[in-house]
């Protein structure tokens, strides 16, 4: 098993392997040394002791002497035979005149083969004082060998003078010493040492032993120990697998019973949290309706339920009519609950096994389970008498409320989640276009049908070109109008089919029908970064401006996408200016702010697209966190005739200024627009008269009404 | 090599006798000594003859001879210090009517003019023995305190001993009454013993007992031999033979034979505090006693049955009774006594 944390891996140990494993390591390490210091110790013990013996046997060294004051040399022979004999330690020994010429050498079978070499004459006489001296000795150690010593001493007699010892007192009494020659032994320890090197390999093998019983209990009692620890690995594998709903086997022991008590306690926490989380996931904050990521997931289930069963099922998709006019006029606080209104009346509606959910904006879906088409119908009309009856009052205005139904009955494995939600999409867009509060059900037959087959040939197209690469970026420039320079493009998408480039109003109406919307917007900031570390030899100072959809901010991964992007190819998210919706800047919801926070802190830009056209109240400008404000070309097209479009431009164009914003003016298709746009403060222009998109950025020509035509970028 | 155990003469001593032979005449060809070295010639004097009774003169009975009395003089060691006393206790047993008794250290002793030639010379140890010889030559000799007397006697001359040492048949018995399991005993004498050894078997055949003679030639041959019969023996009979003892020895020895259980029977009291059992040494009583009736008989000219050596009778004993208990012998309660040979 090899696990991964983050970014290392590392190899599985058994915990009791490497308790043991240190312990046994420690132990041995006390038992090398405990066994350097009993060496240590046992040859500084032994030696100390040698040269005890060597003391004691100097004592014998007048016994050893005896050849040279007996009469009967063969008697002495024999006994310091047997004393050599008795002593093994006792290689030779020898004697030497009083010259310190060498008489004899005996060993423990006799005579020696090599015979002692002769005493120099300043050891004679060293020896030779020493005769009576207290310790009539000297013991040498072997240059060559530590185990090698020489005891030497001299062999002299002792008689008293005068006749009769009559007045003998042995403490006083003044003797003659007569030296007679010397005698050396040769000692040899070594088998000692040989002896001890025996025992201290016999010490290390019973401690090896001892080392090895103690690995065999240990093991034995720690897995005994943590068994219950052991226990938890199943566990606590499923915790990590994703279940929180686990009950940790107990331990009597209170280390173990206070970690299994943590492991409760963070499981529970764990649990509460999936659940919130679970929760957040598929419902919407503002109505507590499920969301669509649920729906999706429910109508799945239920298409499934449907063909094991074979029961028939509905899908209503419930658009708000007149909540714009609610939320412009009154405000997105307003607005926002009506739509909680709108989401508790629709729950009042249904049954409670049937599923309400939000699909996005003043967009609801409700699923009907086991409901055949005259009863969705029954259904779809309460719902629609429910809205009626509702009347909601704000700033003293009563607005009732409307809704357009369409309906997708379903029954069987004919068509997917997708394409169910786009069918009832499509029939309440049939309700709308008929004059609204009414339901209208997907005819499978006529022009929805046909349009249907065109939304799935589109929605086939933009997913075989996210997976293909099919999709590219072209560039449209944007005149910085006071200085006729053109570092600014906007990067328009385009899909490339077997005619040519296709726009996005073409495909986009089916991606957003069928989901795709998230993909487009990750597809198009990849392009985007890509462009710009291609641009980087080029067009080293060029901005590109890219127009995200409101569902790429409800992807709360948005940011760190961009910051991985922006790393991987090494581009500057100064580089990057990032239009939103005026709808999404001004409402602004908790997880959008997040988002464009952190899409702020890489540096990139943020611009409002189409400006104008929706919250028309210029007070959000104040807190609005952008930098470029793109006025809606609806202001633009008719500027050099219309005067009111020229008033809105130009205030728009002070108001931006003094809240420290740039201004760009779309859909300029005339030198005089951009002679009015250049007397506003505009700053910058975009549109036909300054450029055509291009599929690279391209050099633009333009006649500015206060400066020299001249080539820029 | 061996030594020799001759015995030795001091420088002083030599001197002193080569200037006495000088003076004698008796040296031949001695080296001549310069005259500071010589010692300051010590007149002997004899004892004031008592002057006669100035009473009124009485009918002159008829007179009694007299007997003259003899010169005696008495030298003893002037090394040993109880040479010194013993020959003091001599003098004081020579009864001064018969004897005029000059007392004089070895090294002082001088030869007197020929008319006061004495009439025994007592010598009190080895050295005085050598100073008569040589100082007062052709006289005769009464020596006591000489261990080596057979050394003494071989010479030849008109010379006669006493034993230094106590009875041996009376220290043999005393021995056996304070171990009386006391069988086997070893005795190491140096060389030229063999009179003194003939006395010992005699006396310890006497008594029951049975000596292992060894005759050593150093020290260290007395320690070795002793170790071989120490385990053969229930006791070590110790004699002042200073040719084949040495303390050293004597401490070895003593610490041998108490650790092998063997008792020893030493010739000197101070022996006993290095562990000796027993000791038994002369008195000086009655080595004064037994001089003067060996003077006298010289002096009377009765020396026909007169033996060359003439034991003492009586005996200074010491034992230790720790020694004794250690040895398993404990009823020794008296330490100190003298004995008396009954003979």
């Amino acid at each position: 098993m090899t696990p991964t944390n983050g970014n290392t891996p590392w190899r599985s140990r058994s915990l009791v392997t490497e308790v043991l494993g240190v312990q046994l390591a420690v132990a041995a390490l006390i038992g090398v040394i405990a066994l350097i210091g009993l060496a240590w110790t046992s040859g500084s013990v032994i030696r100390n002791n040698l040269e005890h013996w060597a003391t004691q046997w100097a004592s014998e060294l007048n016994e050893l002497g005896a050849p040279f004051y007996l009469a009967d040399g063969t008697e002495s022979a024999l006994d310091i035979e047997r004393f050599v004999a008795k002593y093994p330690e006792i290689e030779r020994v020898s004697w030497y005149d009083a010259d310190g010429r060498t008489l004899q050498s005996l060993k423990e079978s006799g005579p020696a083969e090599s015979v002692a070499e002769a005493l120099d004459a300043k050891r004679v006489t060293e020896l030779a004082t020493l005769a009576g001296a207290p310790r009539p000795y000297l013991l040498t150690q072997d240059v060559a060998s530590t185990q090698r010593y020489r005891l030497l001493g001299p062999i002299w007699t002792e008689s008293l003078p005068g006749d009769g010892l009559f007045d003998l007192d042995l403490k006083s009494a003044k003797t003659s010493t007569h030296l007679l020659g010397f005698v050396s032994v040769d000692l040899d320890f070594s088998s000692y040492q040989s002896a001890f090197l025996a025992r201290l390999a016999l010490a290390s093998g019973v401690l090896l032993a001892l080392l090895g019983i103690s690995w065999a209990c240990g093991r034995w009692f720690l897995k005994r120990a943590l068994a219950p620890l052991s226990a938890l690995q199943g566990s606590l594998a499923r915790l990590a697998a994703g279940e929180a709903d686990l009950k940790f086997p107990d331990s009597p022991h209170t280390e173990l019973h206070a970690i299994v008590t943590a492991l409760d306690n963070t499981t529970h926490a764990l649990h509460k949290r999936e659940q919130h989380l679970l929760h957040l996931a598929n419902h919407d904050q503002l109505t507590g309706l499920h969301n669509r990521h649920r729906l999706i997931a429910e109508l799945e289930a239920a298409i499934t339920v449907s063909i094991g069963n074979n029961t028939k099922c509905a899908l209503f998709f419930v658009d708000l009519d007149q909540f714009k006019y609610v939320n412009d006029t009154c405000g997105h606080a307003s607005g926002d609950h009506l739509l909680q209104l709108a989401a508790q009346q629709l729950r009042y509606a249904v049954r409670p096994e049937d599923f309400v959910a939000r699909f996005g904006g003043d967009e609801f879906v409700v699923l009907l389970r086991n409901v055949s088409r005259s009863d969705a119908k029954l259904v779809a009309a309460n719902v629609l008498e429910l809205m009626r009856g509702l009347k909601h009052v704000e700033q003293g205005q009563v607005f009732h409320l409307q809704c357009s139904i369409g309906v997708a009955a379903f029954g069987g494995a004919r068509f997917s989640a997708q394409e169910l939600i786009a069918q009832a999409d499509m029939a309440c867009q049939m309700a709308k276009a008929h004059g609204r509060n009414r339901v209208e059900f997907y005819s499978t037959a006529g022009k929805q049908s046909e349009q249907m087959a065109r939304d799935i040939d589109w929605m086939n197209r933009l997913r075989a070109a996210l997976e293909n690469d099919g999709l590219e970026l072209h560039y449209q420039p944007l005149l910085h109008i006071k200085t006729g320079k053109v570092q600014h493009y906007e990067a328009l998408l385009r899909l490339k089919t077997e005619h040519g480039l296709v726009s996005p109003p073409t495909f986009l109406p089916a991606a957003v029908r069928f989901g795709l919307m998230a993909d487009i917007d990750r597809c198009v900031l990849k392009l985007v970064v890509r462009a710009l570390d291609e641009f980087r030899d080029t067009h080293p100072k060029v901005t590109l401006s890219v127009n995200l959809s409101g569902f790429a901010f409800e992807d709360d991964a948005l940011g760190a996408y961009v910051k991985q992007l922006l790393n991987e190819y090494g581009v500057s998210g100064e580089q990057l200016v990032i239009e939103i919706t005026e709808q999404l800047a001004v409402r602004f919801a908790v997880n959008t702010d997040k988002q464009i926070a952190l899409l702020r802190e890489l540096g990139c830009r943020l611009a409002v697209d189409d400006f104008g056209t929706g919250y028309s109240s210029f007070s959000y400008l104040k807190r609005l966190p952008v930098d470029y404000l793109k006025i809606d070309g609806s202001f633009i097209r008719s500027l050099p005739r219309d005067r009111v479009d020229q008033a809105m431009v130009r205030m728009v164009g002070e108001v931006a200024r003094a809240a420290g914003m740039q201004t760009v003016a779309e859909y300029v298709n005339s030198a005089a627009t951009l002679a009015l746009l250049a007397k506003y403060g505009i700053d910058y222009a975009q549109g036909f008269y300054v450029g055509k998109a291009t599929a690279r950025p391209e050099p633009v020509e333009v006649a500015l009404p206060h400066l020299v035509r001249r080539r820029s970028y | 090599m061996r030594h020799d155990g001759r015995h030795r003469r001091s420088i002083t001593t030599s001197l002193a006798a080569a200037a006495m032979l000088v003076i004698a005449g008796c040296a031949t060809a001695p080296p001549p000594l310069p005259e500071a070295l010589l010692p300051p010639p010590v007149a002997i004097t004899p004892e004031p003859i008592a002057p006669p009774a100035l009473t009124a003169p009485a009918p002159r009975p008829k007179p009694v001879p007299v007997p003259a009395r003899r010169d005696v003089t008495v030298v003893f060691d002037a090394d040993t210090v109880s040479a010194a006393a013993t020959a003091a206790a001599i003098a004081d047993a020579l009864p001064p009517q018969q004897y005029r008794i000059a007392t004089v250290d070895s090294k002082n002793l001088t030869a007197p003019v020929p008319r006061s030639q004495p009439a025994v010379v007592i010598a009190v140890g080895r050295a005085a023995v050598d100073a008569a010889r040589a100082r007062l030559p052709g006289r005769p000799i009464v020596f006591c305190q000489v261990f080596a007397y057979e050394d003494v006697l071989k010479d030849g001359g008109a010379i006669w001993g006493v034993h230094s040492q106590p009875p041996f048949e009376l220290q043999l018995k005393t021995w056996q009454a304070i171990d009386p399991t006391l069988r086997g005993i070893a005795l190491i004498l140096g060389e030229g013993r063999s009179v003194l050894s003939a006395e010992i078997t005699k006396a310890a055949a006497s008594v029951g007992t049975d000596v292992r003679f060894e005759t050593s030639h150093s020290d260290r041959e007395t320690f070795y031999l002793f170790k071989r019969l120490a385990a053969q023996v229930d006791g070590l009979w110790l004699f002042p033979d200073n040719r084949v003892l040495s303390p050293t020895v004597l401490r070895e020895l003593l610490s041998y034979a108490n650790s092998h259980n063997v008792g020893v029977f030493a010739f000197n009291e101070s022996l006993l505090r290095w562990g000796a059992l027993a000791s038994a040494a002369s008195v000086p009583a009655d080595i004064a006693e037994t001089v003067r009736l060996v003077a006298e008989r010289v002096a009377e000219g009765k020396t026909q049955d007169l033996p060359a050596m003439t034991p003492l009778r009586a005996a200074e004993l010491h034992v230790n009774p720790a020694v004794a208990a250690a040895l398993g012998l404990p009823h020794v309660v008296e330490q100190h006594w003298v004995a008396r040979d009954p003979d």
